[in-house]
């Protein structure tokens, strides 16, 4: 059979001709298309009323406040624009934008000084002395506003200041301000001074800036004076360092330094701790400009590090440059122990800690201490009184290996000072309990609370950390055979010295014991030994004692060999036999 | 017809909805039975059909070609249906004829020579002697190349003759 292309049509064609479409189809499509346009319909409708909706909610946040105290969404949109030139301006800027742009805007000390002393972050400062300026109001009226509540947006609306006026003020106190910057001096004739500070949090103060003065008992720093106590610790460089050594550093060209002090009037400061610094460097200018950034970006941060210093009112982190204030409203826990208190915080821990940056003051505002809680015995109140009623800043706490000890001092690996160990300085040992300072080890690692009296760092407390492990008294035999051998001699001679230790445990005698040609022998006798005649009746170590220097007399010891060639005695029996024949143990004897 | 056709889609293109149902019953026989060839199951080809001239309803305002409409067509129903064998399971048509008549018996060895052969081949064979489409245009609607087509309508030409003449 011959099959061409019209044969393939006509046999396909043939066997399609019955299949035709239902007469019902056409209803099916129509139907459905009717449904698809119905939810098309619907889809359009919802999405209609959803456009609406936001139509009508954005003219109406154009005319109503809907934003509660931040105003409308336009006056939203221009304090977000403002805050965003104000973030713009810190950041170039770095340090001290406020006052630089108090100093562009031509304002008055008193004015600046009223917005660092307010409690606004720096971006909302520079905002509000850049808008008081373009609305001609007093800076505290603006200060009063903000913190009332009002936004931004709220705020320019009703000082009549628009968003325009703030972008040129801002351009033109930015340009003023970069060209006075310490930075931009330092550049032309190194005479930068880093912008003083001040920030209080009721009598606790602390103030970064420039040096002016110093002497034995007092330091001034941007023009506020602390009293330097005998508490008060003076740092440099990471060291103690004296009032008399600051002063010829200062000689020598500037110096910074960050003082956190105790506000005991209006007028008079003590300091309780000075840092003082060199001149800023331009790596620690830029790390400053980062730390500005980072707090522009947002006022609080989070640090994680290892305790490298703490007192009851300053904690300084690994890693992290600025100390960290520690006040009444920092939170502190710690892993196995919840809710806990600044004293628990100890040199050496790994800490996360919240810190609220104002101005470049950086306060912890919770403190989480990731080293799990191990229970330590605290001083008793009496204890603490005994120590001559020293402030809470002078107790400090330091951990690390112990380096060098001896009975007077202790040395820890990572700490600068010596520490003075004393009859009252507590000793425990973690599986121990209460120890003793001989129990302290070269290596170990310890956790010390000091007490700092004048220079004299002194340990009221010593945990150390490692396990106790008990001495193995086997493991100090270290026999050389611990299977019991028989040796047979003549008794050279029958010693009772109670007390005497051998090599293993403490005796009751000794007997010394000769063998032909051989050099004589130490066996101790134990209180566990068995002394026996030649009948087996048990003899007292007095009875074997009249038997030495007699003649010829035999013994048979079985006993254990130690390791400095003497042996425990575990069995001594008098023979009859007088021959001089060694033992059948080693054949040593 | 093609005059008929294109005053037809010309309407559609209008807007005038009777319209799309006279387009419909002009080119729903010959789409069926290209589609059948493909798929062998009615309640199938109905539902692609359908999907088919929904599709076609959703861009009739775009329609101005009105020489490529039935090529267009075609195509939506290709690309449903392949995704309808997808879905589905194998085809086993079933082989409902066993009458004594000449005729039918070999409307049957036809029937069951196109069940041997792949549904894309099966295809290619409905849309060139079904249609009596171009080649070109097969490739079109298949967006397959010429030379695959050729050889698909090859071996399905082939395999319909072996299963007619031996019965395998």
């Amino acid at each position: 059979m011959e099959h061409d292309d019209t044969e393939y049509t006509d046999m396909l064609n043939d066997e399609l001709r019955d299949i035709e479409p239902d007469a019902g189809l056409h209803s099916k499509v129509r139907d459905r298309i009717a449904r698809n346009v119905l939810r098309v319909c619907r889809r359009n409708t919802a999405l209609g009323a959803v456009a609406v909706a936001i139509v009508l909610t954005i003219g109406l946040s154009t005319v109503t406040p809907v934003f509660g105290r931040n105003g409308t969404l336009p006056q939203v949109i221009a304090a977000m624009a403002a805050e965003r030139q104000a973030e713009k301006m810190s950041k170039t800027l770095g340090t001290g934008p406020v006052q630089q742009t108090g100093t562009a805007l031509q304002t008055s000390v008193a004015t600046v000084q009223a917005v660092s002393d307010s409690a606004l972050s720096e971006t909302d400062g520079i905002l509000a002395l850049v808008i008081s300026e373009r609305a001609n109001k007093p800076v505290a009226d603006v200060l009063t506003m903000r913190t009332d509540g009002l936004g931004w947006g709220l705020i320019m609306t009703q000082l009549d200041v628009s968003g325009r006026d703030v972008g040129e003020a801002m351009s033109q106190a930015e340009e003023v301000a970069v060209a006075s910057s310490p930075s931009a001096a330092s550049r032309g004739q190194e005479t930068s001074s880093k912008p003083a500070v001040s920030n209080s949090d009721g009598d606790k103060i602390v103030v970064s800036g420039e040096i002016t003065g110093v002497s034995t008992n007092s330091i001034t720093v941007e023009g506020k004076t602390f009293a330097i106590v005998v508490e008060t610790q003076l740092k440099y460089h990471g060291k103690p360092v004296t009032p008399a050594k600051i002063t010829v550093e200062l000689s020598a060209g500037k110096l910074y330094a960050t003082v956190q002090g105790t506000k005991l009037s209006e007028t008079t400061f003590r300091a309780n701790l000075i840092v003082v610094q060199d001149m800023l460097g331009e790596t620690q200018q830029e790390q400053e400009r980062e730390q500005s950034q980072e707090h522009a970006n947002g006022i609080q941060q989070q640090i994680r590090g290892n305790v490298t210093f703490v007192s009851s009112a300053l904690l300084q982190i690994s890693g992290f440059v600025p100390g960290i204030v520690l006040n009444v409203d920092t939170k502190v826990e710690q892993v196995g122990a919840g809710k806990s208190t600044v004293a628990d915080i100890k040199v050496g821990q790994t800490v996360q800690v919240h810190v609220s940056l104002t101005w470049t003051t950086y306060t912890a505002t919770q403190v989480h201490i990731e080293d799990k809680y191990v229970k330590l015995d605290t001083p008793s109140d009496e204890k603490i009184g005994d120590q001559g009623n020293q402030p809470v800043s002078n107790e400090q706490q330091a951990r690390g290996k112990v380096t060098a000890v001896t009975a007077m001092m202790l040395r820890i690996d990572g700490y600068a000072h010596d520490v003075v160990l004393t009859g009252s300085s507590k000793v425990e040992q973690a599986g121990a309990g209460k120890s003793t300072v001989a129990d302290i080890k070269v290596g170990q690692t310890v956790q010390v609370h000091v007490s700092l009296t004048g220079t004299m760092y002194t340990a009221t407390q010593v945990h150390i950390e490692d396990k106790y492990v008990k001495p193995d008294k086997e493991a100090n035999e270290q026999p050389t055979d611990i299977s019991v051998t028989t040796w047979q001699g003549t008794i050279f001679g029958v010693f009772v010295q109670p007390g005497v230790n051998s090599a293993s445990e403490q005796t009751i005698g000794v007997v010394v014991l000769t063998a032909s040609g051989q050099q004589p022998t130490l066996y101790w006798i134990l209180p566990t030994s068995v002394v026996q005649d030649a009948s087996s009746h048990t003899l007292t170590l007095a009875a074997l004692q009249t038997l030495q220097g007699t003649a010829a007399q035999k013994v048979t010891i079985q006993g254990r060999l130690l390791a400095d060639g003497t042996v425990d005695v575990v069995r001594i029996v008098l023979t009859t036999d007088t021959g001089a024949n060694p033992g059948n143990g080693n054949g040593k004897h | 017809m093609d005059d008929e056709l294109r005053t037809v889609v010309t309407r559609v293109h209008s807007g005038e909805e009777p319209a799309f149902d006279e387009l419909y019953h002009l080119t729903v026989r010959q789409l069926y039975k290209t589609l059948y060839t493909y798929l062998l199951i009615r309640e199938d080809v109905e539902d692609v059909v359908q999907e088919a001239y929904l599709k076609l309803y959703q861009v009739r305002r775009k329609l101005d070609d009105t020489r490529s409409v039935p090529v267009y067509l075609r195509t939506i129903a290709i690309n449903c249906a392949r995704r309808k064998l997808r879905r589905s399971h194998p085809i086993t048509a079933p082989l409902e004829e066993d009458d004594a008549s000449d005729t039918e018996l070999v409307k049957g060895v036809v029937r069951e020579a196109l069940q041997q052969i792949s549904p894309a081949d099966r295809l290619v064979m409905g849309l060139f002697y079904g249609d009596q489409a171009s080649i070109q245009d097969i490739c079109r609607m298949t967006g397959e190349k010429e030379g695959t087509v050729k050889s698909r309508l090859s071996r399905a030409r082939e395999r319909l003759r072996e299963v007619i003449d031996h019965g395998t």
